[in-house]
């Protein structure tokens, strides 16, 4: 059976859980050697031992996407690792308490917005500079649902993802004949623990559930598949989209 | 490679262009093919090269008898079906000025009645297999038509919005039946190579189409129906309702101008 990132050396960031780890397990076992990038060096540590215990390749990285100097080590340890960077899934991303727009917090603000925007900024700078130099590579920024539509109590999380998506496109036009293609991947509601400590109660995430035509939140598994298309050389002619998983929601 | 094991897949405007590449695409990926399309000559030519794998069902998607007899015979042959990918399509581009009434009528009946038609009897076949993928070809042209496809571009808005009422839909009803559609933009079919052929500049106009994509070429069929192909298969499971482009960039990018736009 032909696997699809066969050999290809990936980097993701935010990769130590919820849908990073999903996809750093998927391209794992799609062939591909994974550096499992994520601010707490311990569990980027324990998921890439778990993956070779699988049998796959992958190694952990310590790195805060807020700041460059780190993501830029992150990618010279892949190149000083693999000897090459092809594919990066951008998925660092958090997430602030809810309140109304005139009851959010200064501090939230730049938290949240240094980690969902000038985190994916950064990210693409190292890898697309690494891809350059290589004549070519994929790139997958996490945008979201919320790229497109609202969320009340959530207008920092929803800018930073609106952000995401205007980077995305812009960048892929830009690199368009580099042989880099960047493409964002929108989410709904996934069941990850970012969501399950975020939204406690049960009639909450009932809400949550109904936003969606397929009345249920997705899994981390779904959205790894479609990062993984992506990725992949099935995406050839694919750059500057935005693909969209999320039970129909958007097209509400 | 086996993402479509044991799926039953109905094809429309499986006879040539993007439709043929889904049709052996599929085929190469596990499912059983029913290759329709008005074109019988082609579509049963296709349909020996599958074998066992694959039958053909004349079709004209604007008929609604057409459509009941060949899903009863995709029923008969193989089962129930899993998923319907819809293709067949006309395009024939003149602007606002030159285009004709009967020109507005003809693409919006292919396209428009076409998936109409197309989803209700494939939804009530997918209903009987417990599970379906609907999967639209539209265009770049649905999103941002150009002044050359008004009709068309018109056509495939209306597909579009029935791809997603349908999704919308059929996730309320609670019938695991997703439906989403494909845009590509300039793709090498006979549809292109005639287009080109008869231009007074074919390697000029060719130019002109590829350098429309950030990617400057055109696509080839097996890139579209690999997003088809996707959206078809379980790993889109939590898909609907999704304008998947395959479009080189070419919608991120400010609006070409000059001929064939």
């Amino acid at each position: 059976m032909s696997r699809e990132l066969e050999n290809k050396v990936v980097l993701i960031t935010g990769a130590a859980s919820g849908i990073g780890a999903a996809c750093a397990e998927l391209f794992a076992r799609e062939g591909a050697r994974v550096g499992v990038a994520d601010v707490s060096l311990d569990a980027a540590d324990a998921l890439a031992a778990a993956i070779r215990e699988a049998g796959g390749e992958a190694i952990g990285i310590a790195c805060d996407v807020t700041r460059g100097a780190q993501v830029d080590a992150a990618v010279a340890q892949l190149v000083a690792t693999w000897g090459r960077l092809d594919c990066a899934v951008n998925n660092a991303g958090i997430t602030v308490p809810l309140a109304p727009i005139a009851e959010l917090e200064e501090a939230d603000y730049e938290r949240l917005m240094a980690v969902n925007v000038k985190g994916v900024w950064l990210s693409m700078r190292a890898e697309i500079r690494q891809m350059l130099t290589q004549g070519g590579g994929s790139i997958v920024n996490m945008a979201s649902a919320l790229s497109h539509k609202v969320h009340p109590g959530a207008s920092f999380y929803v800018a930073s993802k609106f952000a995401v998506a205007g980077m995305t496109r812009t960048a892929a036009v830009e690199y368009g004949e580099s042989g880099i293609r960047i493409n964002g991947l929108c989410p709904g509601n996934i069941r990850t623990p970012m969501l399950e400590n975020a939204v406690t109660d049960p009639a909450a995430v009932a809400a949550l559930q109904a936003l969606h035509p397929m009345n249920r939140l997705g899994t981390p598994g779904e959205i790894a598949q479609a990062a993984l298309w992506l990725a992949s050389d099935r995406a050839s002619f694919t750059t500057g989209a935005l693909l969209t998983a999320d039970g129909g929601w958007t097209a509400r | 490679m086996a993402r479509l094991n044991g799926k039953i897949a109905m094809i429309t405007g499986g006879a040539a262009g993007i439709g043929a590449g889904v049709v052996r695409m599929f085929a190469a990926e596990g499912a059983r093919v029913a290759i329709a399309d008005i074109d019988a000559a082609a579509g049963k030519a296709l349909a020996a090269e599958l074998g066992e794998r694959g039958i053909f069902s004349p079709l004209d998607v604007t008929s609604e008898g057409d459509w009941q007899r060949a899903i009863a015979q995709v029923e008969e042959a193989f089962g129930p079906l899993d998923i319907l990918v819809q293709s067949a399509g006309i395009s024939r581009p003149a602007h606002i000025e030159a285009a004709s009434l009967d020109e507005w009528r003809a693409h919006m009946s292919v396209h428009g009645e076409g998936a109409f038609l197309g989803c209700k009897y494939a939804i009530q076949s997918m209903k009987k297999a417990g599970a379906g993928s609907i999967v639209n070809i539209s265009s770049v042209e649905s999103i941002r038509p150009g002044p050359l496809f008004v009709c068309y571009g018109a056509a495939k808005a209306a597909q579009d919005a029935i791809t997603k009422t349908v999704a919308l839909h059929c996730g309320e009803q609670g019938y695991n039946i997703r439906c989403n559609s494909v845009h590509p933009a300039a793709t090498y079919t006979p549809l292109l190579e005639q287009y080109l052929k008869s231009a007074p500049d074919p390697a000029g106009l060719e130019a002109i189409y590829a350098g429309m994509q950030p990617l400057n070429r055109i696509a080839t069929v097996e890139e579209v129906a690999h997003a088809v192909l996707f959206l078809a298969s379980d790993d889109a499971s939590f898909m609907t309702g999704h304008q998947m482009y395959v479009d080189g960039g070419v919608l991120a990018k400010p609006y070409p101008k000059g001929e064939g736009a």
